[in-house]
C-alpha cells in the first residue's frame, strides 16, 4: 500500500513536471538566442489552448490532431512580433533587455485583450483523454502522459537541430557571441526571428496539450508565464535538459508537499525553488555561469 | 514685472473657467430629467469574469425595461460599471470613486463574496445602501453594518441539500475540500456541524488556494479517506481539474457535489460525459414558479441570447428589491431607502427577499441541482424537484 501511494506520488510528480517542462520550452528556446524574457509566453499557450477548445467542440477536431496547425500559427504569431515590434529596437543598446521586456509585457496584454474579444471571458476545456491507464495499482493519466512524451520529443529533437544541423550551429553562434558570429556572416537579424517563432511554435504545441489538462480562460495565461519562468530559471537560462530536470524537480516537489504537507505549501514550491535557486546556483542546475 | 502679472491673469482665467466647469457640473446633477446614475463594479476580467458576465447582464436586464417603462421618479436609469479584474482592493478604489468622483446616486455590490467583504464597509462610510446579490459569505454580516443587505441565499444554504440527499441515502463519511478564500472559506467552516447533525462524519478536510496548478496532491489525500460523499467548495476551473484529477486516480465516491462551478451552463460542454450526476448548488432555476420568473428567463435570452444562471437572477432580483425601496421612499433619500431594504418583504424572482437585524438574507432558498443528460434539473428540495435523483455517481462510459 504504501509502496503504491508513494510511486503514485512520483509518477505525478514527473508527470506535472512534464507539463511544466512542455510549457517552459517555448519560453527557454526565445531566451537562449535573443536573450529576450516573452512575457506574452502564457498568453499564448492560453489562446492556443482556447482555439483548441472551440474547434473540439465545434468540429470535433482533437487537440493532437490539431497539434500542427498550433505549430505554424505559433510561427507565424511568432514572426509577427519579431518583425513588428522587436526588430525595432536598438541593436547594441544597454536598454534592449528592459525595452524587449516592456515590449513583450505588452504583447501579453493585447493578447488577453483580443482572447477576450474573441473567446469571452468564459472557462473552457477540452473533454478528451481525461482517463488514466491503470497499470499495477498505479494510474496513468493518458493526456499527461501524451504531454510528457511530446515535451521530451519536442527537447530532443531541439537539442539535435541545434548541435547538428547549420542553421542550429548558427542559432547557437548568433546566441553566444554576436560580433563573432555575424563576422561569420550569419544574419543575426534572421537568427532572432527563426528562434521567435520557433519559441511561439511551441508555447502553442504545449497549449494544445495542455488544453486537455486545465480549465482556463484568457486571464489564466500569467500562471504559465511565472511557472514556466522558474522552471527556466532552475534548469539554467538557455539549457534545455537543465529545463526537463528543474521542471521534474518542481513536479515532485508540488506534488510530495502538496500530499504530506498541504496545497498550499504545495502551490508555493515553484517560487521557493526560485529563490533559492537565484540565491545559491544563479546559473541554474544544468546552465553554465554567463561568460560575457 | 510683466510676465508675472500675465501668468497672474492667466491662473485667475483658469481657475475661472475650473470653476464654472464645476458649477455646470452641478446643474447638471441636480436636473430633474436627468438619469438616476447607480454605481458598482463587476469582474469582468480575472479569474470570475465568466461569472461575472451574468451578474453585470441581471442588472442591464433590468435597467432597459425599467428605461423602457418611464425609469424610477420619472427619471432613467443609468449604470455605471468599472471591471474590478476580480482584485477586492481594485474594487475598493472603484467604489469610492463611484461615490467620489462620479457622484452616483446609488449602489448596487459586486461580484463574488471576497470582494463584497472588502467593499461592505464602504456602503456605511458614505451611507449609502447597497444590496449585494452576490455575497454568501457571513462575514460581512457580522460587523454590525447598517447599509448592506444580502441579495442571494446565505453560504451555509448552498451544502444543505447535498447533506440532506447523503443522510436520505444513508451514506456515513464526507471528503471536503475547496478554495481558500472568503466564499468557500465561509461554507466550509458550517460543513462539519451540519454533517454531524445528519449522521455524516467529515473525514478529510483541506482547502487549496486559489488558482491551483495541480490536484493531483489533494485528490491523492481525498482517495487514502476513502470517502462516501466528495463535497467540494468549488469554483468553475478548480471544478474541473478535480473532476480530472478524481477520474484518473479512479476515486470513485457515491455522491460528488460542487458548490458553483455546474452552475455555468457550459460546463457539460467542457466537461464532457464525466458531467453525468454530478450535483450541485443552484439559488435558482428557470422553473422555479417566483413571481415574473418565466418572463424574466424569457427576456435575458431574447436580450443576450443565452439563458440565464443564478448569478443573472439574483442580480436581477437585487434591482427588484432597489426598485420596491424607491418606489415606497418616492425619492433617492438614503436612509428611507435602507430603512426599506431592512425591513420589508419584496417578491423577486428569486423567491421572497427578506433580511434579518445584521442584514443577512433569511428570505431565500439555496436549490440542489444534477447534470442529467447534459441538462441542469432540479432535484433537491422535492418541493421544486424537476427530475429524480440519479445514484450513486459513477463515471460515465
Amino acid at each position: 500500500m504504501h509502496v503504491e501511494l508513494v510511486t503514485q506520488l512520483i509518477i505525478n510528480g514527473l508527470l506535472l513536471g512534464g507539463v511544466f517542462a512542455l510549457a517552459a520550452l517555448g519560453l527557454n528556446v526565445i531566451f537562449g538566442v535573443t536573450r529576450i524574457v516573452n512575457l506574452a509566453h502564457g498568453q499564448i499557450v492560453i489562446l492556443t489552448a482556447l482555439t483548441c477548445a472551440v474547434i473540439f467542440q465545434r468540429f470535433g477536431i482533437t487537440p493532437i490532431e490539431a497539434l500542427p496547425g498550433a505549430l505554424i500559427g505559433g510561427a507565424i504569431l511568432g514572426t509577427l512580433i519579431d518583425r513588428f515590434l522587436l526588430r525595432r529596437l536598438p541593436e547594441h543598446a544597454q536598454t534592449r533587455e528592459t525595452t524587449s521586456l516592456l515590449i513583450t509585457f505588452g504583447v501579453s496584454y493585447f493578447l488577453i485583450g483580443l482572447s477576450l474579444a474573441i473567446f469571452s471571458g468564459d472557462f473552457r476545456s477540452v473533454a478528451y483523454l481525461t482517463d488514466s491507464w491503470h497499470i499495477g495499482g498505479i494510474d496513468f493519466p493518458k493526456a499527461q502522459i501524451l504531454s510528457f512524451a511530446i515535451a521530451i520529443v519536442i527537447a530532443g529533437i531541439l537539442a539535435i537541430v541545434l548541435r547538428s544541423t547549420k542553421v542550429g550551429r548558427a542559432l547557437r553562434a548568433a546566441s553566444q557571441n554576436l560580433d563573432g558570429a555575424r563576422a561569420c556572416g550569419i544574419d543575426i537579424g534572421r537568427m532572432r526571428t527563426l528562434s521567435f517563432a520557433l519559441g511561439c511554435a511551441i508555447a502553442a504545441a504545449s497549449g494544445a496539450l495542455l488544453s486537455m489538462i486545465y480549465a482556463y480562460n484568457p486571464d489564466t495565461g500569467s500562471q504559465f508565464t511565472l511557472i514556466s519562468f522558474s522552471v527556466v530559471v532552475l534548469g539554467g537560462l538557455g539549457s534545455y535538459a537543465g529545463a526537463i530536470v528543474g521542471a521534474g524537480l518542481l513536479g515532485l516537489a508540488v506534488s510530495f508537499v502538496g500530499f504530506y504537507g498541504n496545497t498550499h505549501l504545495g502551490s508555493m514550491m515553484p517560487y521557493v525553488v526560485f529563490i533559492l535557486v537565484l540565491l545559491f546556483r544563479p546559473s541554474g542546475i544544468l546552465g553554465k555561469p554567463a561568460t560575457t | 514685472m510683466k510676465a508675472a502679472s500675465r501668468s497672474k491673469g492667466i491662473a485667475f482665467l483658469l481657475s475661472a473657467a475650473i470653476l464654472v466647469c464645476f458649477i455646470g457640473a452641478n446643474s447638471r446633477t441636480a436636473g430633474a430629467a436627468d438619469p438616476i446614475v447607480i454605481g458598482t463594479t463587476v469582474s469582468q476580467s480575472g479569474a470570475y469574469a465568466d461569472v461575472g458576465k451574468y451578474a453585470l447582464q441581471g442588472y442591464q436586464l433590468y435597467v432597459n425595461q425599467v428605461n423602457a417603462h418611464g425609469g424610477w421618479l420619472g427619471r432613467q436609469l443609468q449604470l455605471k460599471v468599472y471591471d474590478d479584474a476580480s482584485d477586492p482592493a481594485t474594487s475598493v478604489t472603484e467604489y469610492q470613486k463611484l461615490v467620489q468622483q462620479d457622484h452616483v446616486n446609488l449602489i448596487v455590490g459586486p461580484y463574488s463574496s471576497a470582494i463584497t467583504a472588502a467593499v461592505a464597509n464602504i456602503a456605511d462610510q458614505y451611507k449609502m445602501p447597497m444590496i449585494s446579490p452576490e455575497v454568501a459569505a457571513v462575514a460581512p454580516f457580522k460587523r454590525n453594518l447598517k447599509y448592506i443587505f444580502q441579495g442571494t441565499a446565505t453560504s451555509d444554504r448552498y451544502v444543505y441539500g447535498a447533506i440532506q440527499i447523503a443522510k436520505q441515502y444513508g451514506y456515513k463519511t464526507i471528503a471536503l475540500t475547496g478554495e481558500d478564500t472568503a466564499f468557500p472559506r465561509s461554507i466550509a467552516a458550517a460543513v462539519p456541524g451540519m454533517a454531524e447533525a445528519a449522521g455524516l462524519k467529515v473525514v478529510f478536510n483541506e482547502l487549496y488556494p486559489h488558482n491551483a496548478s495541480d490536484y493531483t496532491a489533494i485528490v491523492q489525500k481525498i482517495k487514502q479517506s476513502n470517502p462516501d460523499v466528495v463535497l467540494a467548495i468549488s469554483y468553475f476551473p478548480d471544478s474541473v481539474g478535480i473532476i480530472r484529477a478524481l477520474k484518473q486516480a479512479n476515486v470513485t465516491p457515491k455522491e460528488l457535489f460542487f458548490t458553483i462551478g455546474p452552475a455555468e451552463p457550459n460546463f457539460a460542454k467542457e466537461v464532457g460525459a464525466d458531467s453525468q450526476g454530478v450535483l450541485f448548488a443552484n439559488n435558482w432555476s428557470p422553473e422555479l414558479k417566483t413571481e415574473g420568473n418565466a418572463a424574466f428567463a424569457k427576456a435575458f435570452k431574447a436580450a443576450f441570447g443565452v439563458d440565464p444562471d443564478y448569478h443573472a437572477a439574483q442580480n436581477y432580483a437585487a434591482m427588484q428589491v432597489l426598485g420596491a425601496a424607491i418606489a415606497s421612499a418616492k425619492s433617492l433619500d438614503n436612509d428611507k431607502i435602507r430603512d426599506y431594504m431592512a425591513t420589508h418583504e419584496v417578491d423577486t424572482v428569486c423567491g421572497t427577499y427578506h433580511v434579518d437585524s445584521t442584514g443577512m438574507q433569511t428570505g431565500y432558498d439555496s436549490l440542489t441541482d444534477q447534470w442529467q443528460g447534459g441538462k441542469q434539473l432540479v432535484v433537491y428540495p422535492s418541493k421544486w424537484a424537476q427530475a429524480k435523483l440519479i445514484t450513486p455517481y459513477s463515471w460515465a462510459k
